[in-house]
């Protein structure tokens, strides 16, 4: 569900950041774009097992 | 030598000019400050120049190589660093007011090897705030590019590529989270590495987003910024993260055909609902080249790849609010707008956020691993031309909106698999702006990446071409 500006200023107060009202329209998009991007990526995720991280020690081969 | 040819010669020319005795460091170091204080107030491509110190490091180096004290390729060019990392002495502002008090005590492990090697460090570049996004208001004056001033130098490593391109510096190391090297690079016409994630210590330098930056070398030409990473890399103590895997040599072996070598073109990065028409066609160029140098050339595909910046976003909103929360609790107002509306986005972000970017990062990167199955390397566009600077006076630029750094998808893919990728001039666009050719390789191939990027700079050396803005 999308957040609304006063979701976003009641959270922020929560963890202590004091905000200008003339920010919070700007930081609801961008919540609310990543949080739709989220609910996209879950639909496309249908794989959950390849070991890839890190390559610290070895290169990789392919 | 004129003066001017000798700030644009390249790392070997220098060098080998130092050790003749034609030229000598000093005389390299004046030159390049007096390029400075003639064309950085235009193109204010850095945030602090220590010309004194850097009059000190020239001395030295004169002095060594006079007593024989060869140092490396190195001793004697001109170096400056992205104003994110610690150099002794200088203050470090991450391009931020936030940081404006800040004196740095030590130098970051890659500032250190620098001096081992002889470098002379002339200053620190300017930078997109903290390097996180599009930065609307500079305190430190608007980076504009060396090829047209109305133009940016793209971010957020703007600085390090506008330096070198204009002859400010031989060579500068960058930052790279989502493009930050590369993107700058193609769009001033210079050559820009990522290299392998943990292949050079992040020691001293301002995090964004850890599982995503990397620092890299930019130059004018290939072998500038192989002999950079060559002094750069490696493990460190002060860095748990950097790798032990072995430094290769990286301006050895001289190709000049790609013989044998596969290299995938990448199908999601040709598409024209992604990118220009013109850019398309600039790559398809340089592809044609890679062809007659006797690549094997076939396309591939990297399905999630249209998804990589949204999912590097959300990353980087994850990630960097824990560095910078004691900063913003104290100092919100001294953040640029679009800084710190994006980092504590990332404070009140719902946790499945950044649980199912990670998650398809993971997918992501696995099937960027699997397009290296069959190829060696694989090329893209590096980047649209560069975008136009607002007006004067005109309204801050709004999310998504015209801003002085865009970010096409093409570079992501490699932060979110950690795959090394260069970009090496490719022509020039409209209104004669410069254009780049993004190759990739394997995980610490940077050596392959090289020699692919020196093969197709010789048969296309655009790096003779010099930037053109009036001012210059």
């Amino acid at each position: 569900m999308p957040y609304d500006e006063s979701m976003v200023a009641r959270l922020l107060e929560a963890q202590g950041y004091v905000v200008p009202a003339s920010d919070l329209p700007e930081i609801t998009e961008r919540v609310n774009t990543a949080l739709a991007n989220a609910a996209k990526w879950d639909a496309l995720e249908a794989h959950r097992d390849e070991a890839w991280w890190p390559f610290l020690e070895a290169p990789r081969a392919g | 030598v004129p003066a001017d040819d000798l700030c644009f010669a390249s790392v070997a020319d220098q060098a080998a000019a130092f050790r003749s005795g034609a030229v000598s460091p000093v005389e390299l170091t004046e030159a390049t400050l007096d390029r400075i204080r003639r064309l950085d107030p235009s193109l204010k491509a850095f945030i602090t120049v220590t010309d004194e110190q850097a009059l000190l490091d020239a001395r030295r180096a004169e002095a060594d190589l006079r007593a024989g004290r060869d140092r490396s390729p190195l001793q004697g060019v001109t170096v400056a660093v992205k104003d994110q990392m610690l150099v002794e002495g200088v203050r470090m502002t991450g391009g931020s007011r936030v940081l404006d008090d800040v004196l740095a005590d030590r130098d970051a492990t890659v500032v250190a090897r620098l001096r081992a090697a002889g470098a002379v460090m002339i200053g620190t570049l300017n930078t997109h705030e903290f390097h996180a996004g599009p930065t609307r208001v500079f305190p430190f004056g608007t980076p504009r590019n060396p090829w047209n001033l109305d133009y940016a130098p793209g971010g957020s490593s703007s600085g390090s590529a506008s330096a070198v391109a204009a002859g400010l510096c031989t060579i500068s190391l960058g930052g790279d989270t989502g493009g930050s090297i590369r993107g700058p690079a193609a769009h001033c016409g210079v050559v820009g590495l990522k290299p392998t994630w943990s292949r050079i210590s992040r020691d001293g330098i301002i995090p964004l987003a850890p599982t995503l930056d990397v620092v890299g070398p930019l130059g004018r030409q290939v072998d500038d910024v192989a002999y950079a990473l060559a002094a750069i890399a490696g493990a460190d103590p002060r860095d748990p993260t950097a790798s032990r895997v072995p430094v290769d040599t990286y301006v050895e072996p001289v190709a000049t055909d790609l013989r044998g070598v596969r290299v995938g073109v990448i199908e999601e990065l040709m598409d024209p609902a992604s990118l220009s028409a013109e850019t398309i066609a600039n790559t398809e160029a340089a592809i044609a080249t890679l062809t007659e140098l006797g690549a094997r050339v076939e396309r591939v595909r990297i399905p999630l790849l249209p998804h990589a910046m949204e999912l590097m976003w959300a990353l980087v909103m994850g990630e960097a609010i824990g560095y910078h929360r004691p900063w913003l609790l104290e100092r919100y107002a001294a953040y640029d707008m679009n800084t710190r509306t994006r980092l504590v986005a990332g404070a009140i972000m719902p946790h499945g956020v950044v649980d199912a970017a990670v998650r398809l990062r993971a997918r992501l990167a696995a099937q960027v691993a699997d397009a290296f199955r069959d190829h060696d390397l694989l090329v893209s566009p590096a980047a649209e031309i560069a975008p136009r600077l607002p007006s004067p006076g005109a309204p801050a630029a709004a999310p998504g909106g015209p801003s002085p750094m865009v970010a096409p998808p093409t570079y992501q893919a490699f932060n979110m698999s950690g795959h090394p990728a260069i970009s090496v001039p490719s022509g020039f666009g409209r209104e004669g702006m410069p254009l780049g050719l993004q190759i990739a390789g394997r995980p610490f191939d940077e050596r392959r990446v090289f020699m692919a990027a020196r093969a197709y700079e010789q048969a296309a050396p655009w790096y003779l071409r010099r930037p053109t803005a009036r001012a210059l």
